[in-house]
């Protein structure tokens, strides 16, 4: 794995995370897989960027973790959104938007 | 803000769930490949494939909470214990060294912190000036009352300027018995030139120190703790101080105790004979301070213009004594006390460069035992700061280890120093009192010298095996599997240290040397006087009870008689002073009669003892030519006197002194010398005291004396203090009921006392000089040992071509001899410059003694070899086939 994923521009994981997680919590593995479905196979995060990105939303506090019991009744860390979470998705969109706007308009341009 | 309380709260959390969720992850992922229909038994590696490093995944996570350098340096910190607590002699070795070279520093710079480095208690000490004077041989020596009155008219430096003369007083009230005290006669001035408020009642004022002024009396805080029970109604309250009936209107703070240690302050125009003291009774003391903004140099150039003009004006003035002004605070000090304190302070901090030192060759050796263990980290890609860094944190620990038991040790070498620093007043020998500079407090300055030392030692001792490590190539060390590239200089550099650690050794061994050949040396040569179970008491007269020499001379005919009929002693004498306590006695000029003495000439001071009638039967003192003293001495007009063999050589040379006449000349006097004969010669006793004054002594009958002294020693045989004083205070009481005995001591005891000063000062020297024998007998061990370990495959070679076991012994210690002559050779050139400074420590023996510049030698030699045959020895010991095999 990891060999197929492309380098993601700094800071979109964490933006993915929290969008895979805006339709309800989600455990690590199942956060994966939503990125993965979700993106055609294209993007397959591995562990080791996805754990330390989703420390880094719970140091922030844009995510909180709580343990469950899994689909096939094992222990797992649920991730929810916290409110704090919820805003900076929004303005996280928006900023990417704008950043995929100018890039493409650089991509485009006549000369 | 948020962040951070998370992130305490992930830390403080013991299980921080990664682990469980991987293993989840993991799991889930197993589920997966099965459900792809991948075979069971590879479904483990299969997932493992898939999942990557999750060791990674958990640090890098980790790394989000705590940052990475901090995580490695908690990890060094694991490791460097574990390696600590596996090589467990090595860190006693190295802490302990570590800890007396803390310990030794700290207890030092608390104590000199106490006694020299804190300010004056008083406001705005750095204001605060004394005035004194030092005569050629650099004893300290007052002012007198008329000089300090000059000053006082004519010196514009100083906003005040005040005197005090210290005396010892007797003090009575309705409700308690007399008691001798420390008192001081003080200008009215002095507490307004300190800046200290009386702490009950009032201070004097202008009107108190005025002649028929009503008189008044400030008492100390221990002594209304003490005699008044800290009763505040004190205050008004009628004393008699000196049998003159007194008020006390006010209690001074606690610890104050100007000028020195003092009970209790009398206006100066109290003082007894004020108006006689003449331009050579220097026993004041000074106190001035400075006007704002004016500097020490011109109170310096005032007072020596005004004193050179007054010498000009009495020729009676001294005139090869030095009046120098100086900060109140080093006023406090003998004048070598401040050089011998930062001599002690220096040689302390020595002992904890030598102790660091010594921690950083131990590192230095074992880092060089630890080099493989260093390589394959370095191949395993640990950066070279990780490698050194783990050296420095290992130093550290041992530091802090070292310092925290150091910082222990040194409490109780702080506390020894401070029970030993007394000052025992010449009044009252039985009652040690410290100064009131001497302040105990720990204040910031000891915190500081503690983080300072522990930070430099730290460093010190890491410093070395890190750069060594760092400039250690990663090739040479895989392929020797050693650090071998930089051990050339780091040998030298061991071998440096070492000569510095053995001449630091000798430095501190010479002066522990001399003042226990001084000390013993005294002991030694001490037998002129049979001191056994003498005791000495004193009377002091009231002056104006006894107001003249005649009345003063039937009370000391009374008085023996009174103990002669009693027959309770059964040997006892009466003496103006206890011969061995030289510095209390007065001294006259002397000269051999009828020779004609030029107008400027310096006659030559001898001691002036005035004898009781068994004087020379109760102490054993011997005659060596002529007779004692007998009761006709004081009759005829020329009377006996006995002269020390000193005073007889330097007056007579060759000739019989017995049958010659002398004079003797009260200095400063206006009153015609008094002719004495000779009709015996005393031995000369030793020198009590270093530097002592007057080596000459005139033993004259009692009776004789034409100003007969206030204070009247009573000496007698008895085993025991206490009944010896009640015996003499039932007969003294019969004379005179107000008559306190004080200072009630055994002339054992005073010998001692005489004594305490230089034993103190060389049992630092001694502390020292031992801890600095054991560092550099653990530096010679830990070098020897080191050499061996390094070259044990040579040792192997060797051994197997047939060298024996004493050849291999003679191959290491070779290099200790020529490390510790070196270091002798040094240590004793620096012990030989720098002991004059203790020749006012030491008496009887000469800072040179070649006696204990050989001992120290040999003994140091002696011990020094021994540390290194231990190592060598086992190096004799190799089997060669092992040896060779190492490697």
């Amino acid at each position: 794995m990891g060999s197929g994923t492309p380098d993601l521009l700094p800071g979109t994981l964490d933006l993915l995370i929290l969008r895979a997680l805006r339709g309800g919590s989600k455990h690590g593995y199942g956060i994966a897989e939503h990125l993965r479905a979700q993106s055609d196979d294209v993007l397959q995060v591995g562990e080791s960027s996805l754990y330390p990105a989703l420390q880094r939303l719970l140091l922030n506090g844009w995510v909180k973790g709580e343990w469950g019991v899994s689909e096939n009744n094992r222990k797992a860390r649920y991730y929810t959104l916290t409110t704090a979470g919820k805003k900076r998705l929004t303005v996280e969109v928006d900023e990417f938007d704008r950043m995929i706007l100018a890039i493409h308009k650089v991509l485009k341009a006549t000369t | 803000m948020r962040r951070l309380l998370r992130r305490l709260a992930f830390l403080l959390r013991r299980d921080d769930g990664l682990e469980s969720e991987l293993e989840f992850h993991r799991l889930m992922k197993q589920d997966e490949l099965r459900a792809k229909g991948i075979p069971e038994t590879e479904i483990l590696s299969a997932a493992q494939r898939a999942m990557g490093n999750d060791l990674l995944a958990r640090e890098r996570a980790l790394d989000v909470w705590v940052s990475p350098a901090l995580r490695d340096a908690s990890q060094d910190i694991k490791y460097g214990l574990r390696v600590l607590v596996k090589d467990r002699r090595f860190a006693i070795v190295a802490i302990v060294t570590l800890a007396l070279g803390m310990a030794v520093s700290q207890a030092v710079f608390a104590f000199v912190n106490a006694t020299v480095l804190h300010d004056l208690p008083f406001e705005d000490p750095h204001r605060l000036l004394t005035v004194r004077t030092i005569d050629p041989r650099g004893f300290n020596g007052g002012i007198s009352w008329l000089e300090f009155q000059e000053w006082r008219r004519e010196s514009t430096a100083f906003e005040s300027l005040s005197a005090d003369l210290n005396q010892s007083v007797s003090v009575s009230d309705a409700a308690h018995a007399a008691e001798r005290l420390s008192g001081a006669f003080i200008s009215a001035t002095t507490f307004r030139t300190l800046g200290v408020a009386a702490a009950l009642g009032r201070d004097f004022t202008d009107s108190d120190d005025e002649d028929g002024a009503v008189p008044v009396t400030i008492i100390s805080y221990g002594l209304w703790r003490t005699r008044y029970g800290g009763d505040p109604s004190v205050i008004g309250r009628v004393i008699r101080v000196n049998e003159q009936p007194s008020t006390v209107i006010g209690v001074m703070p606690e610890r104050f105790a100007y000028p020195l240690v003092t009970d209790l302050w009398m206006p100066m125009h109290l003082a007894p004979n004020l108006r006689s003291f003449t331009w050579t009774s220097t026993s004041f003391g000074i106190a001035g301070r400075l006007k704002p903004g004016a500097e020490i140099a011109q109170a310096r150039a005032e007072v020596e213009a005004i004193s050179s003009r007054l010498a000009r004006e009495h020729r009676e003035l001294a005139r090869d004594r030095r009046v120098v002004v100086l900060p109140l605070k080093e006023g406090t000090l003998a004048p070598d006390a401040l050089s011998l304190m930062m001599a002690l302070l220096g040689a302390a901090v020595v002992v904890l460069l030598v102790a660091s030192a010594n921690v950083a060759n131990l590192l230095l050796a074992r880092s060089w035992r630890r080099s493989r263990e260093i390589a394959v980290r370095l191949a395993l890609g640990a950066t070279r700061w990780r490698v050194v860094r783990q050296v420095l944190i290992e130093c550290a620990l041992i530091g802090v280890a070292g310092s925290l038991l150091g910082s222990y040790l040194s409490w109780f070498g702080f506390n020894a120093m401070s029970a030993a620093f007394n000052v025992f007043e010449i009044g009252a020998p039985d009652r040690p009192r410290k100064v009131y500079w001497f302040n105990p407090d720990a204040d910031g300055a000891v915190w500081l010298f503690g983080g300072a030392a522990f930070l430099f030692a730290s460093l010190a001792a890491g410093l070395v095996p890190a750069l060594h490590l760092s400039k250690a190539g990663t090739n040479d060390i895989l392929k020797d599997g050693r650090l071998g590239a930089a051990t050339r200089s780091s040998r030298r550099w061991a071998a440096a240290l070492m000569i510095g650690q053995i001449a630091v050794a000798v430095m501190l061994l010479v002066p522990g040397g001399l003042f226990a050949r001084s000390f013993f040396g005294l002991y030694r040569t001490s037998p002129v006087i049979d001191t056994r179970d003498l005791v000495a008491m004193r009377l002091t007269l009231s002056p104006t009870r006894y107001a003249t020499p005649e009345q003063r001379r039937e009370f000391f005919r009374l008085l023996e008689e009174r103990i002669d009929a009693s027959g309770v002693f059964s040997e006892s004498t009466i003496a103006s002073e206890v011969p061995i306590q030289p510095l209390t006695a007065a001294t006259r000029l002397v000269a051999v009669a009828g020779r004609a003495i030029e107008p400027d000439e310096q006659l030559p001071r001898v001691t002036y003892l005035l004898a009781g009638q068994r004087f020379f039967e109760t102490l054993r003192f011997p005659i060596v030519r002529g007779r004692a003293l007998n009761p006709d001495d004081s009759a005829s007009g020329s009377p006996g006197v006995v002269i020390n063999e000193r005073a007889a050589a330097a007056l007579f040379g060759g000739d019989d002194p017995v049958g010659r006449r002398i004079t003797l000349t009260t200095p400063g006097a206006q009153a015609p010398p008094l002719v004495r004969t000779v009709v015996g010669i005393a031995p000369t006793l030793p020198d009590y005291l270093p530097n002592q004054p007057d080596d000459m002594a005139v033993y004259a009958p009692l009776p004789s004396d034409p100003s007969q002294p206030r204070g009247i020693s009573v000496i007698a045989r008895s085993t025991s203090k206490a009944a010896a004083a009640a015996a003499l205070r039932h007969e003294v009481g019969t004379l005179d009921p107000d008559l306190p005995v004080h200072a009630v001591q055994s002339l054992d005891e005073m010998l001692a006392l005489t004594r305490s000063g230089a034993r103190m000062v060389g049992s630092w020297f001694q502390t020292l000089a031992l801890i600095a024998v054991v560092l550099a007998c653990v530096g010679l061990y830990a070098l020897t040992a080191h050499g061996v370990g390094q070259r044990t495959a040579e040792i192997g070679v060797r051994m197997a071509l047939g060298a024996r076991a004493g050849q291999v012994i003679m191959l290491f210690m070779r290099q200790a001899f020529v490390l510790v002559a070196v270091g002798l050779a040094l240590g004793l050139t620096g012990a030989l410059a720098s002991t004059r400074l203790l020749s006012t420590f030491l008496s009887d023996v000469d800072p040179r003694d070649p006696v204990t510049f050989i001992t120290v030698a040999v003994a140091l030699s002696l011990v020094a070899c021994a540390a290194s045959a231990i190592p060598a020895r086992r190096a004799a010991r190799v089997d060669p086939v092992r040896a060779i095999r190492t490697d």
